[in-house]
């Protein structure tokens, strides 16, 4: 696993804290019940600070899922 | 090693002051990493009350909290988006250990705020103003009605005021000074009523307000913020315990300048003497021993020059306030545990300053937990940013009565121990010719010393356990409470308020849940005292104790293990609960001559002085 993975897996599983590990990179809005508007902002600043990264806001509306996440980073 | 220079931070190793703590703070992930680690024990209930959507300053908050309180279950309630007014009203339904209130203009007039578009034309600038004077009014008598049984802590608006007013930037409108002025008169309303206001000038670095995250979600702070604000609320709502001594070197720290070889009259410490820096760390020192710190010197030096320059008149700092001053030529290490011994304190309650990293290096590793610091003579940036170091480490919430006595105190049982040597008589004669004064009082609930004593970590605490404001309220509170505040004094002087006791009643039987005395009250059997009088006053049989063993407690076991030992058996001393009876206590309480004044417990007391 590259160390990006790790990273974004590591602020999936701090957002997620019921998220089994083996389900992460599976995780998506429709997957996950408690990834609501609230979990998707700390997602959002989780990310951003943990990548120090400034994503725009239309751009991380579309971001809802670990994939779509993991190819934004890349 | 490392040395020692001051940071914002009060680290005890600390790197130096240009570098920002910034990167001290709690991350949003680890944050949320620590907000949800599994974790029990008692619960600590906490409530974010703010206007705006509290996100990420509710997970910093709760992670700081149980950062503090590793052994609760720390639970951090909020009330609803854009009603701080109600939110503070549902708290005064709740139980709560800590209210953390964070207002921002928007709480004062929607207007104020960025997420309502009600205009800010020129013609509606005094009524926006009159209309946050109302609001206000409105917040404080909700913020009081809680005040009275949960700590509070405040933090006043912390983004710059919108762009409302028709003044450039750089000038002050009418309205906005009225508005600021009313904020500023209400914060210092609310530290009158004892609510913690949080001054975060220190949030170094990190900008207050995040416009884009505060349109899109509401939330006002970027995460970095919200860390050093949670950080700090914490701080002032479960302070730590404040350091009580501070050891001072005298040579290049307290003037400028070594007086051994250029003399009393040629050390410095004003600006004529380009040492203003000094003089203005004496005059810290003497605010701080104002305040009740002990302040004590070890220098390598000869005494006489020493006693001249502290002598002169321009000294600032009073020497009444200095004991003991240990001018010698030994390692610093044997001065300070000299001074130690007088003081009767632990190492991890010292601070020590000195400008030689070489001293600072030994008496750190001679006493690992004292706080050791450079006194950076030649760097007053440095020197300002120890200043402020200094009030970090000492600082209270408020002072009490008590702090000023500490230094005569100490000065009197330094007289008092000389006297009994060289007096010739035994103990009993020499406590009989005490003329000792015991005065045991309920405790009231506004009474901050009480509290401060039954928190101390010392060598005559019951169990070291830790009370929160709001648990020791509660329990003073209870109807079967009984708790009491002991006093002392005697021919030698005034100890004042050295002992604090509190249990429930149950019938005849009382279960002292905390007992804690000031090392300093030793030797004086007011231990034995408190127990007679309650037996005699409060009609009790028995008293029992949650005694556990700390690493400090020795002397409290040691006192209670010969008294209970036939109703329990030794080994109880060690685990857990121990009971007195009072046929017991009568059998083994030795001689005591205080005079007892106890006039507002239950039952008078048989006579006084007084042989069991």
């Amino acid at each position: 696993m590259s160390e990006l993975e790790t990273k974004l897996q590591s602020c999936f599983a701090g957002v997620f804290p019921a998220l089994p590990p083996n389900k992460i990179t599976e995780a998506s809005t429709l997957t996950v019940e408690d990834w609501d508007s609230i979990a998707h902002e700390m997602l959002i600043t989780t990310i951003q600070e943990e990548f120090q990264v400034q994503l725009r806001d239309d751009e991380v509306e579309h971001l809802t899922s670990y994939k779509a996440w993991l190819e934004r980073l890349k | 090693m490392s040395l020692l220079y001051p940071t914002e931070a009060g680290d005890r190793f600390a790197r130096p002051a240009a570098k920002s703590s910034l990167f001290d703070r709690m991350k949003l992930l680890e944050a949320l990493k620590i907000k949800d680690a599994p974790g029990g024990g008692e619960p600590f209930s906490a409530f974010l009350a703010c206007g705006f959507t509290p996100l990420h300053l509710q997970v910093f908050f709760t992670a700081y909290l149980r950062q503090r309180l590793p052994d609760r279950l720390v639970d951090v309630s909020t009330g609803l988006y854009d009603d701080l007014a109600g939110s503070l009203a549902l708290t005064r339904t709740l139980n709560l250990d800590g209210l953390f209130v964070a207002l921002e203009w928007p709480d004062l007039d929607p207007r104020l705020g960025l997420r309502q578009l009600g205009g800010w034309s020129p013609a509606k600038l005094p009524e926006i103003a009159e209309s946050a004077v109302s609001k206000l009014k409105i917040l404080e008598a909700a913020l009081y009605a809680v005040a009275e049984r949960t700590p509070i802590v405040l933090s006043p608006p912390l983004w710059e005021m919108p762009p409302l007013f028709y003044t450039t930037q750089q000038q002050l409108h009418p309205e906005a000074a009225e508005i600021e002025a009313q904020v500023a008169a209400f914060l210092a309303r609310a530290t009158r009523r004892g609510v913690r206001v949080l001054r975060p000038t220190r949030i170094a670095g990190v900008p207050s307000f995040d416009i884009r995250s505060y349109l899109k979600s509401g939330i006002p702070y970027p995460p970095q913020f919200s860390s050093g604000l949670a950080q700090q609320a914490v701080n002032l709502l479960l302070p730590p315990s404040p350091k009580k001594g501070l050891i001072t070197d005298l040579d290049n720290t307290l003037w400028k300048g070594i007086v051994g070889e250029v003399g009393a009259a040629e050390v410095s410490w004003d600006l004529a003497g380009k040492a203003q820096i000094h003089g203005i760390y004496q005059a810290m020192l003497q605010s701080m021993a104002d305040a009740g710190v002990l302040i004590g010197v070890a220098s390598k030096n000869d005494p006489v020059p020493v006693q001249e320059a502290m002598q002169r008149e321009d000294f600032l700092l009073s020497p009444a306030s200095v004991f003991p001053v240990e001018a010698n030529w030994a390692p610093k290490s044997e001065s300070i545990a000299r001074i130690l011994k007088a003081w009767n304190i632990g190492e991890d309650a010292v601070v020590f300053v000195d400008d030689s990293p070489m001293e600072v290096a030994q008496v750190a590793s001679a006493f690992p937990s004292i706080t050791s610091l450079c006194f950076p003579s030649d760097d007053a940036e440095a020197a300002w940013q120890l200043l402020y170091q200094l009030r970090n480490l000492f600082g209270k919430s408020a002072l009490t009565g008590e702090d000023s006595l500490r230094v005569d105190s100490l000065r009197n049982s330094a007289e008092r121990d000389q006297a009994l040597e060289s007096s010739g008589l035994g103990i009993e004669e020499f406590l009989e010719h005490s003329q000792a004064v015991v005065r045991i009082e309920p405790v009231r609930v506004d009474d901050a010393r009480a509290l401060d004593l039954i928190n101390k970590t010392n060598q005559f605490n019951l169990n070291g356990r830790r009370w929160t404001e709001a648990e020791w309220r509660k329990l003073l509170e209870m109807p079967s409470t009984l708790a009491v505040a002991v006093t002392y004094e005697d021919k030698y002087g005034r100890l004042g308020k050295i002992a604090v006791l509190a249990g429930t009643r149950q019938g005849s039987l009382l279960r002292v849940h905390c007992w804690v005395m000031s090392c300093r009250a030793f030797s004086r059997r007011i231990e034995y005292q408190c127990l007679q009088t309650l037996f005699n006053r409060c009609e009790l049989d028995r008293i029992q104790f949650d005694f556990f063993q700390t690493s400090k407690n020795g002397p409290l076991r040691d006192f209670l293990l010969p008294l209970t030992s036939n109703a329990t058996g030794p080994s109880a001393a060690m685990q857990g609960d121990l009971v007195l009876a009072r046929n017991d206590f009568d059998a083994r309480c030795p001689a005591l001559f205080h005079a007892v004044r106890a006039d507002e417990l239950l039952l008078p007391v048989a006579s006084s002085p007084q042989n069991p």
